[in-house]
């Protein structure tokens, strides 16, 4: 069976201006994949072209195996059968909130809209107009409207990133509750990896114009592929390594490795550090109070700086002397 | 972020159904040109050449640039410090002021020129045309510049305090450096005004471009000379207009988060300001109400209601259905221009842009040309008349409309499209329902601008039917200012208040 979404060597290009090239992925049917990435990496223009709103400047977009678009735009957005769900909702002023859900649909389908709107849990709003209901409200309208006429994939540009936080995990997690349910295909865009790891089964991480990783998030917050996105995807430490004779030595001790050879850097996440009796001896530099944990900052004598998450007991005082332990097998990176 | 700007105003191709009647509009906003200079023409190049450079031509040049200097001047000095008082001081009263200070706009032209006139006839020349455009005209800049102070920050008048700049005119000196901008696109609005205006230059017998060039027409039986003048006129006019659009980049750039609602009033002399607002609009409002009021007063004849009722009938009927007309060509070109991108947009809204530089006069003759030389069964019929207003006025609707299109995201468009349908059923379905009370405020500023129209109802208008504005002439322009009464009143009454009304609200 063909997969849902293929891009195959898309490039986009205003003027002389490049935005990405050669950017190539698949998206299976059902799969929730996000695209993320910092800004202005292009990330929006790859939604555009795969709605059909703008055609690629070289490569082609399949779907279900069906070429819809290459350089001469092939199928008009209107007959792609996909729903788009733009970063400010969109939704039409002038309509009410049934009639903005209902404007996919054939007329009279009052039925369907009923059916969306209790799906994202606004059943009894349909008549108050856009200006009448909050932010995340607009937002799971927006996405009702773009559900109800049973589109093949829903589009998604950083649906969350106008709702205020306490409010942006709610809608998160109701909208990915929905799209469980419904088993719709969705690609989401968004710079917040935090959201993109929580809601994807699939991610694609875009950096420098192209994409820098793609895969399941636990793979990829893991295992990434360079220190960009490793740096990218969540806090890292990164330390200095020195490979030879199959193992590398760095300030924690050795670690078996065959290929590496010469200068390596090493990266611990914050949680894979401790604050242990017998360890790197340093002293606290800086201390981060969140809450639920904090992040300790130690200086090591050999002038490296690391940061620990610590969850639970005393925190440090600054300039105290402290020694850092690590759990599990860091990742290595080639200088 | 520059990618997403260019993202938006992606390229796309402009379906057919949008494209061939914009293009049918940009055709029918140049066709008058061509036989504007088709008639030019007509007696040979020499001829053009000499009549180009014939002293006569110079004198009107310099007749027109001088007057349109001079109102220029005029109404700086008084819309920028009207303008200041009203939004940086504490004038009493300020709220009332700003509204009163731009109701002059409505009035027009000739009906304040015949006022002076019929007052004091010697008024008559530079002088007396002059003060009447520079009272008509002054809110062009009065109203930016207000707009352009309330945004200002508070700070350049505690500065100016600081360094010890604390009088009041040095106060408004540094308030006007900080709107340059639209102080300059105000002045270009006026100077076309000025230039363009034929009602007060006729009424005040001067001999500008505009009056001359009808008088080369109807009384000369020139056509040729017209065509001429008139492409002189287009030439110093389209400066103008290039000018002003260029100018309106350079807006104001001293804009605070704190500057609104939070204003460092100056401190002024009440009575004196008080005083001088107070003259100004009794100069360029109760003057001319009065006027009409004497001309009304004494002189009622119940026999001359029957016929201005006829001759208001006539201007409603001609000027709506001009308006529905012009608005409803705009709105294909208003799309294109702010949907479709492209270099064919471009053009075509280019195209209705150069007539918003021809004078009223100089579309009126063009139309006659178009009527004697290809649509003789309409010449002086309703139809070529509702045709010469819908090229006049197709500018004024096109940037109406591109600013409400402007407005509306285009991501309502993307979703719309994504949901299936398709260009056209966007426009139906979305664009034009969220553009609707522009495009009725258009339409009642348009038919408003239509029935005060002068030069082109004088030319064009049906042999045997009478507007406002033509009986109005009529009777003015033989000093019959008792059986222009009634008119005059009606224009006050059905024209000027109704634009007053509507330009407010549509602000």
């Amino acid at each position: 069976m063909s997969s849902a979404l293929e891009l195959r060597n898309v490039s986009k290009a205003f003027g002389t201006t490049k935005i990405f090239d050669q950017i190539s992925f698949t998206i299976g049917h059902g799969e929730i994949a996000a695209i993320v990435g910092p800004s202005g990496q292009g990330k929006t223009t790859i939604l555009r072209l795969i709605a059909g709103f703008d055609s690629p400047s070289a490569g082609e977009i399949l779907m279900d195996g069906v070429c819809v678009s290459d350089t001469e735009l092939r199928v008009n957005p209107e007959k792609r059968g996909i729903g788009y769900v733009p970063q400010d909702g969109a939704l039409f002023p002038h309509l009410t909130v049934a009639e903005n859900v209902a404007f996919g649909l054939r007329r009279g389908a009052k039925q369907r809209v009923e059916e969306m709107l209790r799906l994202v849990g606004l059943h009894g709003l349909g008549d108050r107009r856009p200006d009448e209901i909050s932010g995340g409200q607009m937002q799971r309208v927006a996405l009702a409207r773009a559900l109800a006429p049973e589109p093949r994939m829903v589009l998604m540009d950083e649906p969350f990133s106008a709702l205020d936080a306490a409010m942006r995990i709610e809608v998160r997690d109701e909208v990915h509750a929905i799209l469980r349910k419904t088993g719709t295909t969705t690609v989401m865009v968004t710079h917040d990896q935090a959201e993109a790891m929580s809601i994807a089964d699939h991610v694609i991480v875009m950096l420098d114009g192209g994409i820098a990783q793609a895969g399941s998030p636990r793979e990829i917050y893991e295992n990434p592929k360079n220190k960009h996105v490793a740096g990218f995807v969540g806090e890292a430490n990164f330390v200095r390594g020195v490979a030879s004779g199959g193992q590398i030595s760095h300030v924690f001790g050795h670690l078996p490795h065959a290929e590496a050879n010469g200068i390596v850097t090493i990266m611990f996440r914050p949680e894979h550090l401790q604050l242990v009796s017998e360890g790197v001896r340093g002293r606290v530099e800086t201390t981060t109070y969140y809450g639920h944990d904090a992040a300790i900052g130690v200086r090591f004598e050999n002038g490296e700086r690391v940061t620990v998450r610590i969850t639970a007991g005393a925190i440090p005082a600054v300039g105290e002397a402290v020694s850092v332990g690590t759990i599990g097998t860091p990742v290595v990176f080639a200088e | 972020m520059l990618a997403k700007l260019e993202a938006h105003g992606a390229r796309r191709r402009a379906p057919l159904s949008i494209v061939v009647p914009a293009v049918l509009a940009g055709l029918i906003a140049l066709a008058p040109l061509a036989f504007l200079a088709q008639v030019m023409f007509e007696r040979g190049f020499d001829y053009v050449w000499e009549e180009l450079f014939r002293s006569r031509t110079l004198e009107l040049l310099v007749n027109s640039v001088s007057l349109t200097v001079a109102v220029t001047i005029g109404c700086v000095l008084i819309a920028v410090p009207a303008a200041w008082l009203v939004t940086r001081t504490n004038l009493w009263g300020r709220s009332v002021w700003r509204v009163v200070l731009a109701l002059p706009l409505s009035v027009p032209s000739y009906l304040a020129a015949f006022a002076w006139v019929s007052w004091r006839p010697g008024i008559a020349g530079f002088w007396g045309a002059t003060l009447v455009l520079i009272t008509v005209s002054y809110p062009y800049v009065y109203l930016p510049v207000a707009a352009a102070m309330t945004r200002l920050d508070p700070a350049i008048e505690e500065l100016a305090e600081i360094h010890g700049r604390g009088g009041s005119i040095r106060q408004m000196v540094v308030a006007a450096r900080q709107v340059r901008g639209p102080i300059l696109s105000g002045m270009l609005l006026v100077a076309l005004y000025a230039l363009s205006d034929f009602g007060a230059v006729a009424a005040m017998r001067f001999d500008a471009f505009t009056w001359v060039i009808f008088g080369a027409y109807r009384a000369g039986f020139n056509p040729s000379r017209a065509a001429v003048l008139a492409s002189v006129l287009i030439v110093v006019a389209l400066v103008l207009v290039i000018l002003e659009s260029a100018s309106r980049g350079a807006q104001v750039r001293t804009v605070s988060a704190r500057s609104v609602g939070h204003t460092h009033n100056v401190k002024i002399n009440q009575p004196v300001m008080q005083i001088i607002l107070g003259a100004t609009v009794a100069i360029a409002l109760a003057f001319p109400v009065w006027r009409v009021t004497t001309w009304v007063w004494g002189n009622f004849d119940s026999d001359s209601i029957t016929p201005m009722l006829e001759s208001v009938w006539a201007s409603v009927r001609y000027s709506l259905f001009a308006a529905l007309i012009t608005v409803l060509l705009a709105l294909p070109v208003a799309v294109l221009a702010s949907r479709y991108k492209s270099r064919g947009a471009k053009i075509l809204e280019g195209a209705t842009f150069v007539t918003h530089a021809l004078p009223g006069i100089v579309i009126g003759i063009s139309m006659v040309f178009v009527g004697v030389k290809a649509l003789r069964p309409i010449y002086l019929e309703a139809p070529l008349l509702i045709l010469a207003y819908v090229v006049l006025f197709l500018p004024l609707a096109v940037a109406s409309l591109r600013a409400a299109l402007d407005q509306i995201p285009t991501s309502l468009d993307d979703v719309a499209r994504s949901l299936g349908a398709s260009p056209i059923s966007v426009l139906r379905r979305v664009s034009v329902p969220l553009v609707l009370p522009s495009v009725g405020a258009a339409v009642a500023l348009i038919t408003l601008a239509a029935m005060k129209e002068l030069p082109v109802t004088m030319l064009l208008h049906p042999t045997g039917v009478d507007t406002i504005a033509t009986r109005l002439w009529t009777h003015t322009s033989v000093s019959d200012y008792a059986s222009a009464g009634p008119y005059a009143l009606a224009m006050l009454l059905f024209v000027a208040v109704p634009t007053a009304i509507a330009s407010r609200s549509g602000q």
